[in-house]
């Protein structure tokens, strides 16, 4: 079960020499964030542990290995919980790689071992950039002219599906949830906007009743779990009963990093509470959760902590993922 | 396809596959609903890819024993005819045939593991290899052919004495597998018309005849055919114990296209909870996905619903009214319960796997 709440992941624990690891990570993670914009989040944190790697000056595999598992603790504490999920599957994948990999081949030194971790590594890079494309090409053949799309929340690779789709002259126009409290939805809708898409943003309480106009709803994905479900923000959750009951197609964009080993079997199994992130140097905390709202004479408190659900696969139709059209037990066995 | 193989020259894997996709371009485009000629050119590309990375595999290990050799002993001629002689005798063990299975479709765990690209132009396309290709081609038809004797003998586990089979309209699959279940069990028929093509109508008319064939000897224990209308069926469903049918191809995500008023049969037996059997060969399974009843449809002629004087007597033709005649249905997999091919029985769920096993799961065109 992952581990929700990561506060006070102080530096303070860590030694001195694996402060040094911790600079070279948190640089290089901000580094390649920056100029990886508008590309997976995957891709910077690949990046990010080739580097770890690379200069790693470990002698042994299990050195290595010990490394590979503190940078990815590190760059986990330094990170929001908006990017916690696909920031977990894909160092998860990584790791998982590096051992695998010594475990089935018989390398003689730790250099060679170094040497193809990083390369795999480096194709990985390029194989996530090229994800997106790939997904949008076989996601085209489900949108036909004259469809409506119902969408919820923001997602890069939800965008670059339907621009691709509008490049190849499809017509179709799209319906999205605002998506409070956030109102990532809204962002989404403005993206959409100016591609040209018509583009209508509603209250998520329509939800229920637009359902039946549409043609299929179509979401991102901020993790895949291992029972073939999706980790999104929320009201996907309610979304995808919605579309059960009205018998629509929901489908599901997701990069095969984002790929997890979580299995929810209730909502709660989910990190679904802000993190706090801890900064030690500057002497004070910096939340990520906006200070719960009060009403007007301060006696009702709203909740507004929880931020993401899980949707199990009954109520997804198809993934769309750069592995392929998968079914959800396809992607369950993935 | 196997004559343009034979006959064919060609100089590198790039062009056989070239050549094969355009030929099954061109069948596919003219008979665009025929899912069957996309998914036999599918599975032969399949064939052909593979074969092409065992002969690349085959090709590295033999370069690297010949450097290998190379290095050690850099002898003269005489240390040559021993080479060759060793050249020839690195085969492929099951070992590295299991490994390049094992990449050939991608998963998750091969997300880091690099996809040489597939470079077909680069290897020489020997005359050996080709004959091994028409073999795998000539294992293919021989499955193909044998489609009804494999799955015929699954009938008798999934037919039981006294039950009532529900079918419909006419399929092949479903008559020899009725037929054979008929050796060892005894039961009855109800099997309904199909308008407007009524061809359950020749389907009964073919059980019949069997029926009557065998009479005196006991290899046929069919109690009863029934033919019904189509518009009985839900009155019926609850007498019946098992629907069993045929398609016309299965898709991706498990999903069927049958002919017209399948879908209504498929609803009939979910609300009595009847089991839905399907029958068919593993050449119908199909790589593409249908979505809705017109992905896949076309409209068959208005004057096999009412012929056109009849309809010029009701003032159909022109008016206000459209007489629509769709061929196929796509019914979801959720409603069937059980796919029996040539390779088993199995869940509508594990059809993607299967795909995996037949079909290149990452290559668009065909």
């Amino acid at each position: 079960v992952y581990r929700a709440c990561f506060c006070c992941m102080s530096s303070k624990n860590l030694l001195d020499s694996n402060q040094h690891l911790q600079n070279i990570v948190c640089q290089q993670f901000q580094a390649h964030l920056q100029e990886n914009k508008g590309l997976p989040l995957a891709v910077s944190a690949i990046q990010t542990l080739i580097t770890v790697v690379e200069q790693c000056k470990a002698k042994t595999f299990t050195e290595l290995q010990n490394e590979v598992t503190e940078a990815i603790q590190i760059l986990d504490s330094q990170t929001s919980t908006t990017m916690a999920i696909p920031l977990n599957s894909v160092c998860n994948q990584f790791k998982m790689f590096v051992f695998r990999r010594h475990q089935n081949t018989s390398h003689a030194k730790i250099k060679e071992l170094k040497k193809e971790v990083v390369e795999r590594g480096r194709f990985f890079v390029d194989r996530a950039k090229k994800a997106r494309k790939f997904i949008a090409k076989k996601a085209e053949f489900f949108i036909r002219d004259g469809s409506t799309i119902l969408s919820h929340a923001q997602s890069s690779v939800v965008f670059s599906v339907l621009a691709h789709a509008k490049e190849q002259g499809k017509r179709f126009n799209v319906i999205v949830t605002e998506t409070q409290p956030l109102q990532c939805g809204l962002a989404a809708a403005k993206r959409m906007q100016a591609m040209g898409i018509p583009v209508k943003v509603v209250l998520d309480s329509a939800m229920a009743v637009l359902m039946d106009s549409v043609d299929f709803v179509l979401v991102g994905a901020e993790g895949v779990t291992e029972s073939g479900g999706i980790i999104n923000y929320i009201g996907t959750y309610q979304m995808a009963i919605l579309a059960k009951m009205r018998s629509k197609p929901f489908y599901v964009v997701a990069e095969s990093h984002k790929f997890n080993r979580i299995y929810p079997l209730t909502q709660n199994d989910i990190p679904w509470r802000e993190k706090v992130v801890t900064d030690e140097e500057k002497g004070h905390t910096e939340t990520e959760t906006e200070k719960p709202e009060c009403d007007s004479d301060g006696s009702l408190v709203i909740e507004k902590d929880r931020i993401r659900d899980y949707t199990p696969p009954e109520y997804i139709t198809l993934l769309f993922t750069d592995l392929g059209v998968l079914t959800p037990s396809a992607a369950a066995m993935n | 396809l196997r004559h343009v193989l034979t006959k064919g020259r060609f100089d590198t894997w790039g062009e056989l596959l070239e050549s094969i996709q355009f030929i099954g371009e061109k069948l596919v485009r003219a008979r665009p609903l025929e899912l069957v000629i996309g998914n036999i050119v599918k599975r032969l590309l399949f064939i052909i890819r593979r074969e092409h990375r065992y002969f690349m595999k085959l090709q590295r290990k033999r370069e690297k024993f010949a450097a290998n050799k190379s290095g050690s002993g850099v002898g003269g001629g005489g240390k040559f005819q021993p080479l060759k002689k060793h050249m020839k005798e690195i085969v492929l063990s099951q070992k590295d045939i299991r490994e390049e299975d094992e990449t050939l479709n991608p998963s998750i765990l091969d997300i880091f593991h690099s996809r040489e690209e597939l470079n077909y132009d680069a290897g020489k396309f020997e005359s050996k290899t080709k004959s091994v290709i028409i073999n795998e081609l000539n294992l293919l038809i021989e499955e193909i052919e044998n489609t009804y004797q494999s799955i015929e003998e699954y009938s008798v586990e999934h037919i039981h004495s006294n039950e009532i089979v529900l079918t419909y309209g006419y399929s092949k699959t479903v008559l020899h597998f009725l037929k054979h279940a008929a050796k060892y069990r005894s039961f009855e028929v109800f099997i309904c018309e199909s308008a407007p093509s009524l061809h359950g109508q020749s389907m009964a008319d073919d059980l019949i005849q069997h029926v009557n064939t065998h009479k005196n000897d006991k290899n046929c224990n069919i109690q009863s055919v029934t033919l019904i209308a189509d518009s009985c069926i839900f009155a019926i469903m609850s007498r019946v114990n098992k629907v069993i049918i045929g398609t016309h191809a299965v898709f991706a995500n498990g999903g069927l296209l049958s002919h017209s008023g399948t879908h209504g049969l498929a609803l009939a037996a979910q609300f009595h909870s009847v089991p839905m059997v399907v029958v068919t060969g593993l050449y119908k399974l199909s790589t593409l996905y249908a979505y809705d009843q017109d992905t896949f449809n076309e409209h068959d002629v208005p004057s096999n619903l009412i012929p056109f004087e009849k309809q010029s007597e009701f003032h159909l033709n022109g008016g206000n009214v459209s007489v629509q005649n769709p061929v196929f249905d796509y019914i979801k997999p959720e409603f069937v319960e059980i796919f029996l091919t040539n390779a088993g029985g199995h869940a509508p769920s594990y059809m993607y796997r299967l795909l995996s096993e037949y079909y290149d799961t990452t290559e668009d065109r065909l």
